[in-house]
């Protein structure tokens, strides 16, 4: 809905900057959780993942 | 909100993502992952190397969101200093609140990420030295007693006893010592800089030592506590934590630090608060052994430390015979 605030081109080019930093923020901590709970259920299956 | 009228370098403009990225204070966190790493290498346990590295991830994503926090609270102090000026509050790029809500953010999911990676004691820990550098040393310490940055010390002492209870599940007497180690070397460190900062602190409002106890007695507790650190620096070595390398690098160290506080203590820096530079290592004339002592310390620990990573990371530390209390931890 408009809301009457016009952004000038340098705050909407800072928002999409701050908008990819949050992507890929969260895709970052959705692979992190991802990768430890894997090597966390292979650990607690007693199996070798030291490498 | 600050007021930018008195400085009129600083830039006004939409937030960033490094100016979030400002609010971590990447210095002291780069600081908080050393020492961090330092402890989960030496301990005796084992880690599985991934775990380790978000651990050590988690850590310092806990730094940062005290360091945000802390920005928060310090919003109104940070305007009045030439060294703090020009971060992200009180430049006019980010507001208090927005600071405060990313902290609280990433504290969440620093202690909920060390929980996952590696254990409860370790996230209770991490959680606890948040809470400790916000709100024990934040609010209730730094503006209100001298002795601020003496108890304020352990916030930034805990991260090697993180470190250790990630690889073991608890802490002991050489993760106390890493702890204490910090701890007595935080005093000198911040006094040094007090000393040739006095009246930006003074500006602010902080009662820090050389502002409230003059110069004089500021540079006598620097030589006491230096001293102190000096000795329980070589602690390790007789605890079998420090093997040669240890030995060698902590006494050394723990004498040239020591000597740079004998110059610190016969000088007469901080006597005369002049005038100040933004810089964190431009002095005026007579504050130079503040300044040199100042470097030194930051030095000082990072050899004390990087001695004990080389040694237990690369499997060549060996216990000396002097380590006579070895059997007592």
């Amino acid at each position: 809905m408009e809301n009457g605030i016009q952004l000038t081109e340098e705050q909407k080019k800072a928002r999409n900057q701050r908008s990819i930093a949050i992507g890929l923020g969260l895709l970052a901590f959705v692979v992190v959780v991802f990768v430890v709970t894997v090597i966390r259920k292979i650990q607690e299956q007693g199996l070798d993942v030291s490498g | 909100m600050a007021d930018l009228s008195s400085d009129q370098a600083l830039e006004i403009r939409p937030a960033l993502p490094a100016d979030f990225f400002a609010l971590l204070k990447p210095r002291v966190m780069s600081l908080v992952v050393f020492t961090a790493l330092v402890g989960m290498i030496a301990a005796p346990g084992s880690v599985h190397p991934v775990l380790g590295l978000v651990s050590i991830f988690a850590i310092a994503l806990g730094a940062g969101a005290a360091g945000a926090l802390n920005m928060w609270v310090d919003a109104d102090i940070d305007a009045k200093m030439t060294r703090t000026r020009r971060r992200p509050i009180p430049a006019g790029r980010l507001t208090a609140s927005d600071a405060c809500a990313f902290g609280v953010f990433l504290s969440f999911v620093a202690i909920l990420l060390l929980a996952a990676a590696a254990n409860y004691f370790a996230a209770a820990l991490l959680a606890f030295t948040i809470f400790f550098y916000v709100v024990v040393y934040s609010v209730g310490l730094k503006r209100r007693t001298p002795q601020n940055i003496v108890i304020g010390g352990a916030a930034g002492a805990f991260p090697p006893m993180i470190g250790w209870a990630v690889a073991t599940g608890g802490v002991d007497a050489n993760a106390f010592l890493l702890f204490a180690i910090i701890m007595l070397w935080t005093p000198p460190h911040f006094w040094a800089l007090a000393l040739y900062k006095r009246s930006d602190y003074a500006a602010a409002g902080i009662p820090m030592m050389p502002v409230v106890k003059g110069a004089a007695s500021t540079r006598r507790q620097i030589f006491v506590y230096t001293i102190l650190v000096a000795m329980v620096g070589v602690l390790p070595v007789f605890t079998g934590l420090g093997g040669v390398l240890y030995a060698v690098t902590s006494v050394l160290g723990g004498m040239m630090f020591i000597l740079l506080s004998v110059r610190v203590l016969t000088s007469r820096a901080g006597d005369n608060p002049g005038t100040i530079k933004a810089d964190l290592y431009t002095v005026k004339k007579g504050d130079k052994a503040a300044r040199d002592l100042f470097a030194f310390s930051i030095i000082y620990l990072f050899i004390l430390f990087a001695a004990l990573l080389v040694a237990h990371g690369t499997g060549t530390h060996e216990t000396l015979p002097i380590a006579f209390l070895t059997g007592l931890i």
